[in-house]
């Protein structure tokens, strides 16, 4: 799990192009700037790619917060 | 920007689209800002966002209005204050199969179905007059991409119920439309998502989410299509091709192997491949497109490759031909100043990615693309869009052979010890009128295209054009040049407008391929009298630098202008029409019964 959030970490710095940002399993949305609905899809899209996993279309706009993503990450690799 | 170019990195570019776009808005330099308005059927967010960066790299800044969700039709079509007030120069619609509201039932007559499709079309067609109407602004239509399934089968494709062959039929409408109306484009989304793989681009689980009308990995491919047109229609197009020989043209190293080791033609597979390169260059050439070379080898190896007799490509298919032991940096910027056009109009082609690095340090601006092997090149070519063709005017057919009439002008130059004889001998004859709608889509070309020979590089849509050679107080002049040795077609254009007494020059320009032939001269004269003609008393032009127009810095002073301000940012200049006498010598000008009346 640790790593799975290191990584997201990451993706998010990248996609947001911003150093500081750090994500943990609180994290909502509103606290990350850029983060709307529109920009969902396509950071979903990424986190994708970078874990090679596929969100399911009944939750993929439900996730609250970045905790809940990381679960659903660690679900499908298995960990 | 490499990641910008076909073939594309989809995930990176979607990873790194705000990094991306923080460099190349860095690298703007001195951008054109134009106005977008993005009318939607789906979500269209996603797509500006990516799209912007493909626009950017051309040094182009785009401004975006985007509809609200769906409502694409009620925007353009009812009076709408935000869009009035953002005043599009561009209005693209997005829309795609999802729009189709109502297909064929499998109990229709075939002239219910002929009636549906027409209802169909009328719904987009009122769409776009209504633009034309209120904005006089370019517009760009998708087409319709093939859906996601074929109730039918096979039979989808042929029966006049298929919901496929109906959206075949309306593209087909729609290319009648863009046939018979200017300043109106097809966005080919049909084509773009065939190249993608439609399997891949119909993405059910973005659509029903958040209905983005396509996958969120097709983005970059629809993106990089779209803002090859915009280029286009911003006259950002390159003009040449600079190639190199030796495994880029044929396969093998001449000078090594012999002209009869290359490979090259029908006998072997490689050589199969080359033959298909050559070929789709030898398409580019006669649509306009010029082609050079560009090798390390000794010109007599050169010549003996290009005579090959399975090469399709010949010595004189070439406009310029460096082949010697030169830094290949050197012999493109030698060869841009032969046909007097701007390195940034070059492409680069060439299978050793040394030789395309060097160039791509030197000249950021030229296009390299990447490939690996002869089988990648068509691809990179043409998918890169660096040739969109928006018209294509007798000119372009024409332009190969224009530059190579201009090597036999210098030949004849060097027989002359006087310029003026020179001149004298060319029997040169321009036709100076009023802007006429056969020469329409070549003045808007010339006019989005030239960069050097221009005092104010003011760029103009045709429609925008159109509009102004209508107006009763707007001088607007095409010039056309042609000697002994050939057509040279339409070469300059100028624009005026009358206020009160005094004319001003808003645009005027001329072809660098007619440089220094006085063409400029008689079209001032042209330009003048007509002037004088509408009432005018003086003849008000400015000056504005570019990092590319430093060769008119004293044009006005030529023509015998007085300078009468000068700031860091433009010159002007004036002259009282009684104090100017005619400078035309060497060209005849083409007259006819009506000419004086016309305007």
């Amino acid at each position: 799990m640790e790593q799975i959030f290191e990584k997201l970490n990451e993706v998010f710095r990248v996609f947001f192009d911003d150093e500081t940002l750090s994500v943990d399993e609180n994290t909502i949305a509103a606290d990350v700037p850029g983060w709307d609905s529109l920009e969902h899809i396509t950071l979903l899209s990424v986190i994708e790619d970078e874990f090679k996993v596929s969100f399911d279309v009944k939750k993929a706009s439900k996730y609250g917060n970045v905790g809940e993503l990381a679960k659903e990450i660690g679900k499908q690799l298995g960990e | 920007m490499d990641v910008l170019q076909f073939p594309l990195q989809c995930e990176n570019i979607i990873k790194n689209k705000r990094k991306i776009k923080k460099t190349l808005s860095a690298q703007l330099d001195n951008p054109k800002t134009i106005k977008i308005a993005v009318l939607g059927g789906s979500t269209t967010a996603t797509i500006v966002d990516i799209l912007e960066l493909f626009l950017l790299q051309y040094n182009l800044r785009p401004e975006f209005y985007q509809s609200e969700y769906n409502q694409y039709w009620s925007d353009a079509v009812f009076e709408n204050e935000a869009l009035n007030r953002f005043h599009p120069d561009i209005v693209w619609i997005h829309t795609t199969c999802r729009n189709i509201t109502a297909f064929p039932n499998f109990d229709d007559t075939k002239q219910v179905v002929s009636t549906l499709l027409n209802e169909t079309f009328n719904h987009y067609q009122q769409m776009w007059e209504a633009l034309r109407q209120k904005y006089d602004c370019t517009v760009i239509q998708n087409n319709f991409e093939m859906l996601n399934y074929r109730i039918l089968g096979n039979r989808d494709a042929y029966d006049y119920r298929g919901r496929n062959r109906f959206l075949a039929q309306l593209n087909e409408l729609f290319c009648q439309y863009a046939e018979t109306h200017s300043g109106f484009y097809i966005n080919d989304l049909n084509y773009i998502s065939a190249a993608f793989g439609l399997e891949k681009w119909h993405d059910l689980r973005v659509w029903y989410s958040y209905k983005l009308a396509m996958s969120v990995d097709a983005v970059p491919s629809f993106a990089l299509n779209l803002a090859n047109l915009i280029k286009a229609i911003y006259g950002k197009n390159k003009k040449f091709i600079s190639v190199d020989l030796d495994n880029t043209l044929w396969g093998g190293i001449i000078g090594d192997d012999g002209v009869e080791k290359i490979e090259i033609g029908h006998e072997t597979a490689e050589g199969e491949a080359y033959l298909e390169l050559q070929n789709y260059l030898l398409l580019l050439r006669s649509m306009g497109v010029i082609l050079t070379v560009n090798s390390k080898n000794d010109e007599s190896n050169a010549l003996a490759g290009l005579n090959h007799p399975e090469s399709t490509l010949k010595p004189n298919s070439f406009s310029v031909i460096k082949a010697n032991w030169e830094p290949k940096n050197n012999n493109l910027r030698q060869t841009a100043e032969e046909l007097n056009l701007g390195i940034d109009s070059a492409v680069f082609l060439d299978d050793n990615p040394f030789e395309r690095n060097i160039v791509s340090e030197n000249y950021p601006n030229v296009a390299v693309p990447a490939f690996e092997t002869v089988t990648d090149c068509i691809a990179s070519l043409d998918r890169n869009g660096y040739f969109e063709v928006l018209n294509l005017s007798a000119d372009d057919l024409h332009r190969a052979n224009t530059y190579r009439e201009n090597a036999e002008r210098r030949e004849l130059q060097n027989q002359f010890s006087d310029y003026g004889d020179y001149l004298c001998s060319l029997n040169m004859k321009a036709e100076i009128k009023a802007f006429s709608n056969i020469y329409m889509s070549r003045i808007a070309q010339l006019t989005n295209k030239t960069n050097q020979f221009n005092l104010t590089t003011k760029r103009y849509t045709q429609a925008e054009l159109e509009t102004l050679s209508q107006s009763e107080n707007c001088i607007c002049l095409f010039g056309r040049l042609e000697d002994r040795f050939g057509d040279n077609g339409v070469v300059a254009v100028s624009i005026g407008r009358l206020v009160e007494n005094t004319a001003h020059i808003d645009l005027w320009l001329m072809s660098c391929r007619v440089l220094k032939r006085g063409m400029e001269c008689a079209m001032m004269d042209e330009f003048i009298r007509r002037a004088a003609w509408k009432g005018a008393e003086r003849i008000r032009g400015v000056y504005l630098p570019t990092t590319k127009n430093g060769m008119v810095k004293s044009f006005y002073q030529d023509m015998g202008f007085q300078l009468v301000e000068q700031t860091a940012d433009f010159d002007v200049w004036e002259i009282d029409i009684k104090n100017y006498v005619n400078r035309n010598v060497n060209i005849s000008i083409l007259t006819e019964e009506n000419n004086g009346t016309d305007f």
